[in-house]
């Protein structure tokens, strides 16, 4: 859905139920960003997934707050879209770890890695976050491309927080209608937050 | 077994609308729009509101929790075996990488103590600022240029 330029009004115009559709209900519901759906886990889950998103959309962005509870000091946050758990996604980071920068790559695996979560063995009430592009999802004629900005905490010791930058691409030109966040290992622990967001076009 | 999230997003959210009765919508969409549209159209907006919370509250939650079936149990087990061999194989080529970044540091730090006690030894006493600082310059990318430039700087003297 395109946003529509909401024009002026002029003293004695009279608003119509066409005009308040236009400019008011359809620009407000599909035309710029807004919230589409979200999970405020209150119990530990598997995953979290959004399903039957409207293809309406120009692109999409899923935000998350969210820690594990396996017994690690982080974990990785997987992405997949559709169900799709074949070796079908391709991965690349960029990781700034104290002093120290890296990078490395993955082809082929079950799911895009959208950043690292403080796991189990991280200190209390630590949370990490990842921010997720997901452009032009709902097309079927091109293979999709995400963009991520992670930040991951497993304590207050140098080494221990993390930045990243990640890329990930799904070898499929399926239009997007569903997207799972799983924990690489055990759950997500209650208090994730996953919020889904439309983003209208022009 | 554990529990999945699954959030269907084609059905309205039901806590934005819950608990508000016709008479509060009405009185709400009537203060609202007062004196902004005619009567005719705000009735026929309330008419669609109250309609439309009518609908919602017969409809299911959009969140809903839901065990894991026993082949997504299963799933999830062999992806935990794969994405744990896989950190392990990650943390293996850190480490390689970062043996190798020490190794790196180390030799430039070695080159750099030559190529700075070389540019304040005698035999460049006499060099240029200019000359030293190309020295200096290439001294600290290979130290075969260092050696090849000495020689071409000597053989000029």
């Amino acid at each position: 859905m395109t946003f529509v330029v909401v024009p002026d009004k002029a003293a004695g115009d009279l608003y119509t139920e066409a005009m308040w559709d236009t400019f008011l209900r359809d620009n407000l519901n599909k035309g710029v960003v807004r919230p589409i759906a979200e999970a405020t886990l209150t119990g530990a889950a598997a995953s979290i997934e959004f399903a039957s998103i409207a293809a309406d959309w120009s692109h999409l962005q899923l935000v998350l707050y969210g820690r594990g509870d396996a017994a690690a000091a982080a974990i990785e946050c997987w992405l997949r879209f559709n169900g799709d758990t074949a070796v079908n996604y391709d991965n690349q980071n960029v990781t700034g770890n104290a002093a120290a920068a890296s990078a490395g790559e993955d082809f082929a695996l079950s799911r895009i890695i959208v950043g690292n979560l403080p796991g189990g063995n991280a200190p209390g009430a630590i949370y990490g976050m990842s921010i997720i592009d997901i452009p032009h999802y709902a097309q079927a004629v091109n293979q999709k491309t995400v963009n991520v900005r992670n930040s991951h905490k497993a304590g207050i010791a140098t080494g221990n927080i993390v930045a990243t930058l990640r890329a990930g691409f799904w070898r499929n030109i399926g239009a997007v209608g569903t997207i799972t966040l799983l924990p690489s290992s055990g759950n997500f622990l209650a208090g994730t937050r996953a919020t889904l967001y439309g983003m209208g076009g022009i | 077994m554990a529990d999945k999230v699954v959030v269907d997003c084609s059905l309205p959210d039901k806590k934005i609308v819950a608990n508000v009765s016709e008479a509060a919508i009405t009185s709400l969409v009537k203060a609202a729009l007062a004196g902004r549209i005619s009567t005719e159209t705000r009735d026929t907006k309330i008419a669609e509101i109250v309609s439309y919370v009518t609908d919602v509250g017969a409809l299911p939650d959009r969140v809903q929790v839901i065990p894991l079936t026993a082949a997504e149990e299963t799933l999830r087990q062999a992806d935990e075996t794969e994405g744990l061999a896989q950190q392990a194989a990650h943390e293996t080529e850190d480490a390689n990488a970062n043996t190798l970044r020490d190794r790196a540091d180390a030799a430039l730090a070695k080159l750099t103590a030559g190529a700075d006690a070389t540019k304040n030894g005698s035999l460049f006493a006499d060099r240029t600022a200019q000359e030293r600082g190309y020295l200096e310059l290439l001294g600290r990318s290979d130290a075969a240029l260092i050696r090849l430039l000495l020689r071409k700087l000597d053989s000029t003297d």
